[in-house]
């Protein structure tokens, strides 16, 4: 038995050394490795240099000069910045590996902390303030009007429509429903497209998508359509103020597109993100992550509003001041629309 | 003289009697396994690294042969850390600042872990079978599910298959087999991330957009895997044997982007008979 079992372990390990022969060569850890890969990278996955305007090309010209053996890690970083930047592209950063911040090519490059939105302030306006899980709470406001808050669309499907089963039980006898989503980062966009749908009277086309399916960059899966229409048990038809700001992102903003071609919907707030694409994350060599936007998002209208945000009806941004102070005047604004 | 000849005959008998034991070896069997697996994998859809996972890995299974015909199912699974072997401490970093100027940092460790499992049916026919020497072949139906969970969404794969297998035995002694395979799938449906890297369509959950969006009928020249085992048994006592089981995956899929790995796992079997 002692032999066989030192057979056996033979095989074991003359396996272990033909890994090259097996998967592949070990890519080599260096600057000008990681340069090729992160450059790769965005050039055969990015989704969105024809709408970001940016020649991909010209931007490996530029840099790639720049690039050598000796090239530091905080030299790689700044180039990294330098390249991605213009995109303007907020699911489009860089995150290393040490404790810093993350290599940002948006709007949150230089804006860091969201001072136009509290949670802590809301249950000063909202009565029985009632968290439903991780990602929702709701409660009722003065004048008969309710108040949804919806932290993210991470939780499955079914999550949602026994959430909202038991939201709009308690709220369907209200004038009106603030749906608050100011600091929304997004999730999964179904599941957003769903709970648009428990707000939804009739069937509405709101959005476009098509995504990357080869390296080239015009190799996009044909469009496809999503609609908001009616979804779950209960409805809710009433007149709706959905609020928005810059840290709505993602599918919270696929969201807003959706809200936004029902007829009782009003957006009060700051633009959104500008961040509607499905993004990805890729290792380089070095261990870092490029994480990129994969796919071309337009609204009905067929328009991208990739960096630029969806806008609302009605623009109004707290300051940090009045936060701080404990008022928020985005909901003082939108229960005065409903009353 | 009379003696010697009745003595002959039944040496004669006894040995025709085995013989023919041996080639009608009909049972039933479950089996246990227990071991290491070790797995190397790359996945250009989302990291040019290779990554690397030291594994449990456990096995289940029934068989029944009735003279030629051999039935066989299983269950397995293996399951261990997984990272790239140059950053298996790697974390990464959130930092936070509240409205008030609080910042707080979080980290964690990115290592991944493996979660693969394989659901098979197969049957195999006899075609030579002697006292020492049995060889058999025949189609085996597999599921085989990859679900890694790491940073990326790399090495994430289902595939159901069609497969053919090839198994030698080697009757050593009258306690002792040798056994040793190969198996290869023919034909499948195969489910992978697609290009994008991302599922999401609209009125579908992200399972149900995975398999919509990603799989591909695939046949021999899209997708190549060879399934190689060795296994060393004991008879113990009537009833329950013992061994030792060696096991070799290599596979590699291009659709959407390449995809290679491979695993060899060692573990310690019983089985009882019936």
């Amino acid at each position: 038995m002692y032999t066989k079992f030192i057979l056996l372990s033979f095989l074991s390990m003359l396996l272990v050394s033909c890994e090259e022969t097996l998967i592949a060569p070990e890519i080599p850890n260096d600057p000008v490795s990681n340069f090729e890969e992160m450059w790769n990278g965005y050039d055969q996955w990015y989704g969105l240099f024809d709408v970001k305007e940016v020649d991909w090309q010209q931007v490996y010209l530029e840099f790639r000069p720049k690039v050598s053996a000796t090239t530091t890690d905080e030299e790689l970083k700044t180039i990294f910045h330098d390249m991605i930047d213009p995109l303007n592209d907020n699911h489009t950063y860089i995150i290393t590996t040490a404790n810093e911040p993350r290599i940002e090519s948006g709007i949150f490059d230089t804006l860091k902390v969201q001072t136009d939105f509290s949670l802590d302030l809301i249950p000063v306006y909202v009565h029985d303030f009632i968290h439903y899980g991780a990602a929702i709470d709701y409660g009722m406001l003065d004048g008969n009007i309710g108040y949804i808050h919806l932290g993210d669309f991470i939780p499955s499907q079914k999550f949602y429509e026994k959430a909202m089963d038991e939201i709009f039980g308690k709220l369907n006898d209200t004038k009106g429903i603030v749906v608050d989503i100011r600091d929304n980062p997004g999730g999964n966009d179904a599941t957003a497209q769903y709970v648009a749908g428990r707000f939804a009277a009739t069937r509405h086309l709101y959005m476009t998508v098509r995504k990357k399916n080869g390296p080239g960059h015009h190799d996009f899966t044909n469009s496809i359509p999503w609609h908001v229409e009616p979804t779950g048990g209960t409805r809710y038809t009433k007149p709706v103020v959905l609020l928005t700001s810059r840290w709505t992102q993602s599918a919270g903003e696929t969201f807003t597109l959706a809200m936004n071609e029902l007829p009782h919907v009003t957006q009060v707030g700051d633009f959104t993100s500008g961040a509607f694409s499905d993004n990805i994350a890729r290792e380089l060599p070095n261990g870092w992550f490029s994480f990129m936007s994969i796919g071309d998002y337009r609204a009905a209208d067929g328009l991208s509003y990739e960096g630029i945000g969806v806008n609302p009806d009605v623009v109004l941004v707290n300051t940090k001041e009045e936060i701080i102070s404990g008022q928020d005047k985005c909901l003082e604004k939108a229960i005065e629309l409903l009353q | 003289m009379s003696k010697i000849i009745f003595i002959l005959l039944l040496l004669l008998a006894s040995f025709t009697n085995a013989s023919s034991q041996d080639l009608n070896r009909s049972y039933h069997r479950i089996g246990l396994l227990i071991g290491g697996q070790q797995t190397r994998m790359q996945d250009q859809q989302f990291s040019p690294l290779i990554h690397r996972a030291n594994e449990f890995s456990g096995k289940f299974w029934y068989e029944a042969k009735y003279k030629r015909d051999h039935w066989n199912a299983s269950i397995d699974f293996s399951t261990g850390s997984l990272f790239p072997a140059q950053f298996a401490d790697r974390q990464i970093y959130n930092t936070t600042e509240d409205i008030e100027g609080n910042i707080t940092v979080d980290s964690v460790f990115i290592r991944g872990q493996t979660l693969t499992g394989n659901l098979q049916v197969g049957y195999d026919y006899s075609w030579l079978q002697t006292a020492t020497w049995e060889v058999r072949s025949g189609p085996k139906v597999r599921n085989q599910i990859m679900y890694p969970s790491t940073f990326t969404n790399l090495g994430t794969m289902n595939s159901a298959s069609l497969l053919i297998n090839l198994e030698v035995t080697w009757y050593s002694g009258s306690k002792t087999e040798w056994n040793a395979g190969i198996n290869t799938p023919v034909l499948g449906w195969n489910t992978r991330f697609p290009y994008s890297g991302t599922v999401s369509l609209p009125n579908q959950t992200l399972f149900e957009a995975f398999f919509d969006g990603g799989t591909h009928f695939v046949s021999f020249g899209d997708y190549q895997q060879v399934n190689a085992n060795l296994a060393w048994r004991y008879q113990l006592s009537h009833d329950v044997g013992i061994g030792l089981a060696y096991a070799f995956t290599w596979q590699r899929y291009l659709i959407p982007v390449s995809f290679k790995s491979y695993s060899q796992r060692l573990g310690a079997t019983v089985d009882l008979t019936f």
